[in-house]
């Protein structure tokens, strides 16, 4: 199969079926371990970033994963229709240097999307945010 | 993920293994919330049956890092695998921790 798709509710407790999913994805196309751990980092990232940040409400929504891959390169698109975030355009951590009494605890989530990630855009269509992700798998 | 702890004279060894994210940080949490209630020790955390480690886990180190060093006493860790070290480096977390490749190497700095 050349696609994969996963469906998640906005609730943390589906980070074990999007870790679960994803290994499927990483056996069934060969994936070594070492990638396939950086595939759920940045997915449980943008994934626990929509489901603490994006929804103002206590409804139901849906946080959509869809897995392609063109060869070597794994084409990732996650959509939410909570309120619009660009990831994309949050400055680079700068406290990453710092010393550790002046270092926040948090912010690292982001920083690793970006880091681990080979591209990555963001769109905002049909009230949903779309974030583009691609990263080499070999 | 499980969580074993040992002691070793004034040192709590806590052990992970599997998956330090954000459904099982708060057991470790927990357990380093209870180690360090205890005045008398200092904690040596054994990584070296960890296999994965998001952003919520470090949250969890560095939290205690600080509390650490507020209250001086030692938190130190070991046996990290190569791609746990690998997101360890690109957090920073290298060079602010005290890391050892292995749990005995570790307790002598104790």
């Amino acid at each position: 199969m050349e696609e994969f798709v996963i469906h998640l509710k906005n609730d943390v407790r589906e980070l074990e079926k999007l870790t679960g999913e994803l290994q499927k994805v990483a056996e069934e196309w060969n994936i070594n371990t070492g990638i396939a751990m950086k595939l759920e980092l940045i997915l449980e990232e943008v994934f626990t970033n929509i489901v603490f940040h994006a929804f103002e409400d206590n409804a139901g929504h849906s946080i959509d994963v869809f897995l392609k891959r063109s060869g070597d390169v794994l084409r990732i698109r996650i959509e939410d229709d909570g309120k619009a975030f660009d990831l994309t355009r949050i400055p680079p951590a700068d406290s990453l240097d710092k010393d550790i009494k002046e270092r926040p605890v948090g912010g690292l989530g982001i920083h690793f999307i970006k880091e681990f990630s080979d591209h990555l855009t963001y769109e905002r269509k049909n009230n949903k945010n779309i974030l583009k992700i691609t990263k080499g798998i070999r | 993920m499980k969580i074993t702890e040992q002691q070793e004279g004034k040192t709590c060894i806590i052990a992970l293994n599997g998956r330090l994210d954000t459904n099982t940080y708060t057991a470790l949490e927990k357990k380093l919330g209870e180690a360090f209630e205890n005045d008398a020790v200092h904690i040596l955390l054994d990584l070296s049956d960890l296999m994965y480690v998001s952003s919520s886990g470090l949250r969890v180190l560095l939290m205690y890092l600080k509390r650490s060093m507020a209250e001086e006493r030692k938190f130190i860790l070991c046996g990290l695998r190569e791609n746990i070290r690998e997101i360890f480096d690109i957090s920073g977390f290298t060079s602010i921790f005290e890391i050892y490749s292995t749990r005995g190497e570790a307790l002598k700095k104790m």
